[in-house]
């Protein structure tokens, strides 16, 4: 390979390799196995993540155009950056993420050949890729298993004393994502009890009980993977394998691709304890997961519960939070030149099964005396479905934009952990509206509003025991 | 929503609960809040602790 790239004159000088390995620290990588084995397992879940990303409509070019992106509210416009095209209208994607693919091939090259510099430099290229599309050009494609990639990823790339840094932020990461199930739907259970089927495998009697495990787990036992004392260590580590393949049974593969290789290789056989350092080395390391715990915490802040008005809901960990059920009704008035009367109905049977996040129920298109109306009901497809009206305001604003549109009404009803619905959203035109980024918005009703004259969100029904369901 | 009608109905039914909650969390749900405040202190006093251990105590 170094042969190869010599040839060409694409060969970095030996000093530029050199500084570069200085900088990020690569020798620790070269001389130790276990951030080798890592390399291997954030390399695998570029794989799993890009997999899932090719050929996504909704960070195209057609898919801006047609409403179906979706961007983060603190870059309102970032369609404005799509340059690719899905299939059938072209063929750019598919060719970027071959490339990609390319990439990820070539790292794999460059691990076996142990050449840890330019596999760095690989990865660093495909950490930048999945940042991107992450935190600029979609707010939905990223999950939160991704973040714990980014995270893993951003300390086996760029912070000295990689080995105890990627050990700590793993555990951190169970003890800053468990502040989102402080609340009775993990107290209590009510996030498992509202659902059809109840927690796999466990009497429903005994949902508080395990829930209150895997709590107690997260704030205090996940620390024993850093113990010195190897039978505690053993012990949570058998519990972290054994919870992973268990809430595989509800997140599929995607959560457990990113948690059990990493649990394994940081906390398995090749374990060997490191006390805290506290050298001007590990000063990156301290600041970089205070800056996780600000980011985690940060969402408390804003007036409101998040888990019903999706605020900053995405802004640090959010695995889980709560068990949703929505339904929206939006409204298009048009003018038109047709003057003919017409009312044209489609609803879904009763007991029809939602096969997607968030189904069309009805649609009634109404013409009369020259203006248009187009209601559309939709409903929530499953619990782990976060129902924020954030996504419909956004897909609806590139309808506001069409000369035709007089206003857009716009509903929305939200019932959280098998509570009642409550009427969040009751507004006569989406589209006279903004959404700040930080801080709560206003026509967001709160169930309880926190000053007399603020509107109060209304009860409006009850729900039936959620599904879940991918 | 487990169909896609399922929350039409149930509209209808407003006032009533009809989520079934087992006994135990029957038992439970009064406490919520406090079980909720008792876990964050727990939080709490283990980031403490562990604040303290990997700055303050001395290392073996």
């Amino acid at each position: 390979m170094s042969g190869f790239l010599e040839s060409y004159g694409l060969m970095p000088s030996s000093k530029f390799v050199e500084g570069y390995k200085r900088l990020f620290r690569i020798h620790e990588i070269e001389s130790t196995p276990v951030l080798q084995w890592m390399f291997g397992a954030m390399l695998f879940f570029f794989f799993l993540t890009f997999q899932s990303w090719d050929n996504n409509f909704s960070v195209t070019v057609e898919g801006a155009k047609s409403g179906a992106a979706v961007c983060w509210p603190y870059f309102q416009s970032c369609t404005n950056l799509f340059f690719l095209h899905s299939l059938p209208y072209g063929y750019s994607e598919t060719t970027f993420y071959m490339l990609l693919y390319g990439l990820m091939l070539l790292t794999v090259y460059c691990i076996w050949r142990k050449m840890w510099a330019g596999a760095h430099a690989l990865m660093v290229t495909l950490l930048a890729w999945e940042l991107f599309v992450g935190f600029v050009l979609s707010y939905d494609l990223m999950g939160p298993y991704n973040y714990y990639h980014v995270i893993l990823c951003i300390v086996l790339l760029f912070l000295p004393l990689k080995e105890y840094f990627l050990k700590l932020a793993f555990v951190f990461c169970y003890f800053i994502s468990v502040t989102i199930k402080f609340d009775p739907a993990w107290d209590v259970g009510t996030y498992f009890s509202t659902l059809q089927l109840g927690l796999p495998l466990i009497p429903r009697e005994l949902i508080p009980l395990a829930t209150s495990i895997v709590i107690f787990m997260q704030v205090v036992g996940a620390w024993f993977l850093l113990s010195s004392r190897r039978m505690w260590q053993r012990v949570a580590l058998t519990f972290f394998i054994f919870f992973h393949l268990y809430s595989g049974i509800f997140v599929a593969y995607f959560y457990p691709s990113i948690s059990l290789p990493p649990l394994i290789i940081l906390f398995g056989p090749m374990y060997r304890y490191q006390p805290p350092p506290r050298s001007k080395r590990s000063i990156a390391g301290w600041v970089f997961l205070a800056l996780l715990l600000v980011w985690q915490l940060a969402p408390y802040a804003v007036e409101g519960d998040r888990r019903v008005t999706l605020e900053e809901n995405r802004i640090g960990m959010f695995m889980f939070e709560a068990n949703h059920e929505c339904r929206a009704t939006v409204t298009v008035y048009e003018s038109t030149s047709t003057s003919t009367t017409s009312d044209k109905i489609t609803q879904s049977q009763p007991g029809t099964f939602c096969s997607d996040t968030i189904c069309t129920t009805l649609t009634d298109t109404h013409v009369q005396s020259g203006e248009k109306t187009i209601e559309r009901q939709y409903e929530s497809g499953s619990a782990w479905n976060r129902c924020d009206p954030y996504v419909i305001w956004f897909q609806y604003q590139t309808v506001c934009r069409q000369p035709n549109v007089q206003k857009i009404s716009f509903v929305f009803d939200h019932s959280v952990d098998g509570g009642p619905f409550y009427r969040i959203v009751d507004l006569d035109n989406l589209c006279d509206v903004t959404y700040k980024p930080w801080g709560h918005n206003d026509w967001i009703l709160l169930p309880s509003a926190s000053t007399a004259d603020k509107p109060q969100a209304e009860i409006v029904g009850y729900p039936v025991e959620d599904n879940y369901r991918y | 929503m487990a169909t896609s009608t399922g929350l039409l109905v149930l509209t209808e039914l407003a006032g009533h609960m009809p989520v079934h909650l087992e006994y135990t969390q029957q038992l439970l749900a009064p406490f919520a809040q406090q079980i909720t405040v008792g876990w964050i202190i727990i939080w709490c006093a283990t980031g403490l602790y562990l604040l303290w251990c990997a700055f303050f105590r001395k290392q073996r």
